[in-house]
C-alpha cells in the first residue's frame, strides 16, 4: 500500500475550467488512512466508488464530466463484477487522461486524476481483476463466495433471521449452509454470527456440507466439492 | 468594430475583436465541429467538439476562446481529432442507436457530426439512463428526452433568449437530465410555446408535434401558421404585437400592406388564420379578427397613408368590370401603379357582396362605403349602374387591359329545381333584396335549402324580419356543416331550426289564384323571373334522410334511408345551393364548369389584354380571397401594361424584435376573448399570442456540408 500517497492531485483545484459549475471535489470519497481501512482496501473497488460519486455529483453540462465519469464507472463496475475486457485498462487510462486535461470543473478533474493514480499505482491489481477475475483482498463481490465454516457453526440461527435473500438453510442444532445461487454477498450474516463462522472464499473453495447436518457431525468428507468458476479460470490462466 | 487578424490552419483570416474563435472560424468558412454552441447563445464549452490547438495554449474549446491578434490555431491535428472523437463517442454511449426511427433522421446535427467525424456507436459501454424518459409531451412540443445529449441549448434559449427558464438541468437519482421544474408538463410552467427550444435542439429530443405546420409552405411561412393560412399572408404576429402595445396605427399599417378592406374584414373575415393559430393546441386561438377590427377603429393617425406609394401616370388605361372586393382591390393597386383605372359597376353602389351579399347586421354599409371611398381616393374612376355585356366592347373603348371581376351573382340550384315558382328565391337574390330593403312578404314559414354561410345569412335575416318559423335544411350532419360554427350557434340561439342530413326528393306545389296568394307578391318581378297570375307556388318540400353522400364523377351520390320521407310545409323557399357568375358565351371569353371564367396562371383569360379574378373565377369564396385574387390580378395586369408587377409596400418599418418575451402569469391558461370591449381587452387578447414569428429570428446552424464551408474567406493582404 506504499504508493497510496502518490495519486496525482497536483493542480486539480487550479484546473477548474471556464464553466459555471458549483460542484467541487470535496464530495469525492477519500482514500483510506487507518491501517484497518488499508487492510480492507481494493483499489478497483475504491475507483468504482470514486467514479460513481463523480457521475452522480456531475452538474451535467460538460460531456466529459457527465458521460466520461459515467462511462469510467461502467467500465470499472464491469471489472469488479469479473466482466472486465482485455483493453479496459488502456481505455480507462485514455478516458481519464482526457477528463483530467479537458474536464471543465474541479470535481471531474480531481476524480479523474485520483483514479489515474489508482491505475498507475495498482497496475497488478487491475491486471488481476481484469484478466483473472480475482480481487486479492476479496473485496469485489465477483471474486469471492460466502460460506459458513462447519467446524465453527453452533446452529444458533441468528444468520437466518437477518438474511435478506433467504439464502441460508438450517435449523435447531444443525450446521447452517449458505445457498450460493441465492446469496447476494451482503455480509449481514457475518455481522451477527457470534462464532465468526461466516467466511469469504476466493479461488479455493473449502469443503462444506451440501445441506444442514447436526452440529459436530461434519467430517470434511461427502460435502460440496463445488469449485467456483474462478478456480477453473485460474487454472486455465496459468 | 475593430478587425483583427489570426491564422487558422495556415489561412490568415479576419475576425471581429471580442469574437470567439469558433464563430470567427465559421464566419471565415473554416468548419469546426460543434454541438452545444449556437451563435445566438452564450458558449457553454460542454460538448468538447470544438476543441482546437492554439499555439502556446495547448488544446482549448474554441467557443470559449476569444480571438487575439496574431493567434495561431490548428483545427485538424490528430490530437484534436482524437479528443473530439472521444467526446462524441461518450455522447453516443447513452444515445439511441437507431437513427431511422427518429423523426429528425437526416435533419439531425448529431447525425451530421457522426458522419463528419466518422464516429459510430463504439467500443464504449452502452449506458441506459432512467430519468431521461421523464418527459410528458405537450400539445405543441414533443419531447423524446432519451434522444437528448444534454447540450443545454434549449435551457439557454429559454433562459437567455426568452427570459423564461421553463427548462432546466434536473437531477434525480444521480442522473442529470433536461426537464421542467418538478417534471410538470410545459403547460404548467412559464412556457410561452414560442418554439425556441425546438428550433435550437440539435437532435430529435425536442420537436414540433406533427401536423401543426403545413409541409407545402416555405419555412418562413410554415412556422407562422396564421400568416401561412391567411390567403393574403398578412403579417399577423406583427400586428397582434403592435396591437398589444397599443400602437393601433402601426398595426393598421401592417395589415394595410396586404389588405384593402381591413375594417370590413374585421367584421366578416372567414379568419382561416385563427384555425391555423398554434394557440388552438394550447387552448383557443387568438381572436385575430377582433384585434384587426379593434385596431382599425382605434387608429387615429392613419399613418399608413403617408407611406403608401403612388407612381406617376403611365398613360395606360385599365378597365375593371365589377366593383366588388376583387375588382376594387385590383383597381386600387393599378391606380397606385400609375394607370388610369375605370371600374364599371352594374349596381348603384360598389362593394359587390360587401354591399349586396353580406347582411347589414353583420357588416354595416357605412363601413363598406368608407373603405370604398379610401380606395377610390387613390384615383379610381367609378362608374355605377353600368352593366357590361361584352369584354371586347370595353377593349374597343380604348382600354389597354380589362379585368373581369363580376363575381358570382347568380344562384345555382340542383338541376331538378331550375323551374320558376312565385315563392322561391335564390340566396344571392334574397340577400341583395334584403340589403336593398326590398324583400317581399315571406309568409310565416321560410325554408332555406343549403348549409353554408350564405344559407345562414338568409335564415338569420328572415328571422330578424319577423318570420316566425325559419328552417335550414342541409345534406351535411351537424358536425360537418360548411357554415362557420359561430353562425350555426347564433342561428340556434335565435330560434332557427336546423334539419341536418336531409335531401330534397321533390317539391309540392299548387297553383293559387291571385286572391289566395299569400306570399310572393311581386317576387318574380323583382328577381327578373317571368311571374304572372296563376303561376305555380311551392307549398312544401319532400325530404328524405341521408345516410351518406359524396360528390363523385356523376355529381352528387346519395345513400338515403328507406321509408324516411317527410313533407315540410313552407311559405317561402330559398335555395342556398351555390352561386355562379352571371356570364354567357356572348361575353367573349372562355367559360368552363357552367359560367366560370377559365384563366391561366397569370389570371389571363386567353384573350389578349383580358384578365379575370375573384369569385367569377373561383366560385364563392371569402372576401380575403377576393382581395388576394385582386392583388394578383393587379400584378399581372401591371406587367402586361409594361410595369414591373411589384405592388408590395412597406407601410410599417419592422424594428428588430426583442426576443426576450419574459413570463406572464398563467400564460397557457389565458382564455380567449370573443369580443373586445376596450383597450384592456385588446391588450389582454393580443398578449395571448405565441409570437411564432420570433422563431424565425433564431439563426440556423449550418451543417458541415454547407456551401459556406467550401471555400475559406481569407483576409486580403
Amino acid at each position: 500500500m506504499s504508493g497510496m500517497g502518490n495519486t496525482n492531485e497536483v493542480g486539480a483545484a487550479n484546473r477548474a475550467g471556464k464553466m459555471s459549475c458549483d460542484v467541487t471535489g470535496s464530495c469525492l470519497p477519500e482514500l483510506p488512512k487507518t491501517p484497518q481501512e488499508i487492510e480492507r482496501f481494493c483499489a478497483i473497488n475504491f475507483a468504482r466508488k470514486l467514479m460513481d460519486t463523480a457521475r452522480r455529483e456531475s452538474c451535467g453540462k460538460c460531456v466529459l464530466c457527465r458521460e466520461g465519469t459515467w462511462q469510467s464507472f461502467e467500465i470499472i463496475h464491469d471489472i469488479t463484477e469479473g466482466k472486465g475486457q482485455n483493453d479496459d485498462f488502456e481505455l480507462l487510462t485514455e478516458l481519464l487522461e482526457q477528463i483530467g486535461s479537458d474536464g471543465g470543473c474541479e470535481m471531474s478533474v480531481k476524480a479523474a486524476s485520483l483514479c489515474l493514480g489508482l491505475l498507475r499505482n495498482y497496475q497488478e491489481e487491475w491486471d488481476l481483476h481484469i484478466r483473472r477475475k480475482r480481487c486479492a483482498n476479496l473485496i469485489c463481490k465477483a471474486s469471492y463466495t460466502v460460506h459458513i465454516a462447519p467446524e465453527l457453526c453452533d446452529g444458533c440461527g441468528k444468520c437466518i433471521g437477518v438474511c435478506p435473500d433467504h439464502a441460508i438453510l438450517g435449523g435447531g442444532n444443525l450446521i447452517h449452509v449458505i445457498q450460493g445461487d441465492r446469496c447476494s454477498k451482503c455480509m449481514l450474516c457475518a455481522e451477527v454470527c457470534p462464532k465468526g463462522a461466516v467466511k469469504k472464499a476466493g479461488a479455493v473453495k473449502p469443503k462444506v456440507p451440501a445441506e444442514p447436518i447436526p452440529v459436530g457431525s461434519f467430517s470434511g468428507a461427502g460435502g460440496s466439492s463445488e469449485e467456483g468458476p474462478s478456480m477453473r479460470r485460474r487454472r486455465r490462466g496459468e | 468594430m475593430n478587425k483583427i487578424r489570426l491564422n487558422i490552419d495556415g489561412y490568415t483570416i479576419e475576425a471581429e475583436e471580442g469574437q470567439n474563435l469558433l464563430q470567427a472560424a465559421l464566419d471565415a468558412g473554416i468548419y469546426i465541429p460543434h454541438l452545444c454552441y449556437h451563435p445566438d447563445l452564450t458558449p457553454q464549452g460542454g460538448c468538447k467538439l470544438c476543441t482546437v490547438e492554439v499555439e502556446g495554449e495547448g488544446t482549448v474549446q474554441s467557443c470559449e476562446t476569444i480571438v487575439t491578434e496574431g493567434m495561431r490555431v490548428k483545427t485538424k491535428t490528430e490530437k484534436v481529432k482524437h479528443r473530439r472523437a472521444v467526446a462524441l463517442e461518450l455522447m453516443l454511449a447513452s444515445h439511441p442507436k437507431d437513427c431511422t426511427s427518429c423523426d429528425k433522421y437526416l435533419n439531425c446535427e448529431l447525425q451530421a457530426l457522426m458522419q463528419y467525424m466518422g464516429v459510430a456507436h463504439s467500443r464504449l459501454r452502452e449506458i441506459d439512463k432512467e430519468n431521461t424518459r421523464i418527459a410528458p409531451s405537450d400539445q405543441l412540443i414533443k419531447r423524446e428526452m432519451y434522444r437528448c445529449i444534454q447540450c443545454g441549448r434549449c435551457v439557454r434559449a429559454c433562459q437567455e433568449l426568452r427570459g423564461i427558464g421553463a427548462l432546466q438541468y434536473n437531477k434525480k437519482d444521480g442522473e442529470t437530465y433536461i426537464g421542467t421544474k418538478d417534471d410538470v408538463p410545459l403547460s404548467e410552467t412559464d412556457c410561452r410555446f414560442c418554439g425556441a427550444c425546438v428550433e435550437v435542439c440539435p437532435t430529435g429530443a425536442i420537436q414540433d408535434v406533427k401536423g401543426i405546420f403545413s409541409k407545402d409552405s416555405p419555412r418562413n411561412l410554415a412556422l407562422v401558421p396564421c400568416k401561412d393560412k391567411c390567403p393574403a399572408h398578412t403579417d399577423i404576429p406583427m400586428y397582434v404585437r403592435l396591437a398589444q402595445q397599443g400602437r393601433y396605427s402601426d398595426a393598421v399599417s401592417v395589415f394595410r400592406e396586404k389588405l384593402t378592406f381591413p375594417h370590413s374584414l374585421g367584421f366578416v373575415c372567414t379568419h382561416t388564420c385563427e384555425s391555423g393559430c398554434k394557440r388552438n393546441h394550447v387552448n383557443e386561438a387568438v381572436s385575430i379578427r377582433e384585434l384587426k377590427r379593434f385596431s382599425v377603429e382605434h387608429d387615429k393617425e392613419e399613418s399608413w397613408k403617408k407611406r403608401a406609394f403612388h407612381n406617376p401616370s403611365t398613360g395606360k388605361k385599365a378597365a375593371v368590370i365589377g366593383g366588388g372586393a376583387a375588382g376594387m382591390t385590383a383597381a386600387y393597386y393599378l391606380a397606385k401603379k400609375g394607370h388610369s383605372v375605370t371600374v364599371f359597376e352594374r349596381q348603384p353602389m360598389a362593394g359587390g357582396m360587401l354591399s349586396y351579399g353580406i347582411p347589414k347586421y353583420r357588416l354595416p354599409q357605412d363601413i363598406v362605403n368608407q373603405e370604398l371611398e379610401t380606395l377610390v381616393a387613390a384615383g379610381i374612376q367609378l362608374v355605377p349602374d353600368t352593366k357590361i355585356t361584352s369584354a371586347d366592347e370595353v377593349l374597343k373603348k380604348g382600354f389597354d387591359a380589362v379585368l373581369v371581376a363580376v363575381g358570382a351573382q347568380k344562384g345555382k340550384r340542383p338541376p331538378a329545381y331550375s323551374g320558376t315558382w312565385k315563392n322561391t328565391l335564390d340566396a344571392v337574390d334574397f340577400c341583395r333584396l334584403a340589403n336593398e330593403e326590398k324583400l317581399p312578404d315571406l309568409g310565416d314559414t321560410i325554408t332555406v335549402y343549403g348549409g353554408g354561410n350564405v344559407a345562414f345569412d338568409c335564415a338569420r335575416t328572415a328571422k330578424m324580419k319577423g318570420v316566425s318559423t325559419v328552417r335550414v335544411v342541409c345534406l351535411e350532419p351537424r358536425d360537418k356543416m360548411l357554415a362557420d360554427k359561430e353562425e350555426v350557434t347564433c342561428a340556434l340561439e335565435e330560434g332557427i331550426e336546423i334539419l341536418n342530413s336531409k335531401s330534397m326528393l321533390g317539391l309540392e306545389e299548387a297553383v293559387l289564384d291571385a286572391g289566395e296568394e299569400k306570399t310572393g307578391a311581386g317576387m318574380g318581378a323583382i328577381t327578373g323571373q317571368n311571374a304572372g297570375a296563376g303561376q305555380a307556388a311551392v307549398t312544401g318540400l319532400r325530404l328524405v334522410n341521408v345516410l351518406s353522400f359524396r360528390f363523385g364523377e356523376k355529381g352528387l351520390e346519395l345513400e338515403t334511408e328507406a321509408g324516411s320521407e317527410t313533407v315540410l310545409k313552407t311559405d317561402t323557399l330559398v335555395f342556398a345551393t351555390g352561386q355562379q357568375p352571371d356570364l354567357t358565351e356572348d361575353f367573349g371569353i372562355d367559360l368552363h364548369r357552367g359560367s366560370f371564367v377559365k384563366i391561366n396562371d397569370a389570371l389571363g383569360t386567353g384573350k389578349e389584354g383580358i384578365f379575370a379574378a375573384g369569385d367569377a373565377v373561383t366560385g364563392t369564396k371569402s372576401v380575403v380571397e377576393a382581395i388576394e385574387s385582386g392583388r394578383r390580378a393587379a400584378m399581372s395586369i401591371d406587367r402586361f401594361l409594361g410595369g414591373d408587377g411589384n405592388i408590395e409596400e412597406i407601410l410599417y418599418d419592422r424594428e428588430k424584435q426583442n426576443p426576450k418575451i419574459g413570463t406572464i402569469e398563467n400564460f397557457a391558461g389565458l382564455k380567449r376573448a370573443e369580443q373586445l370591449c376596450g383597450k384592456c381587452d385588446a391588450t389582454g387578447e393580443a398578449l395571448r399570442c405565441l409570437q411564432c414569428d420570433l422563431r424565425l429570428d433564431i439563426q440556423k446552424v449550418k451543417y458541415w456540408v454547407d456551401a459556406h464551408y467550401k471555400q475559406v474567406k481569407e483576409a486580403a493582404e
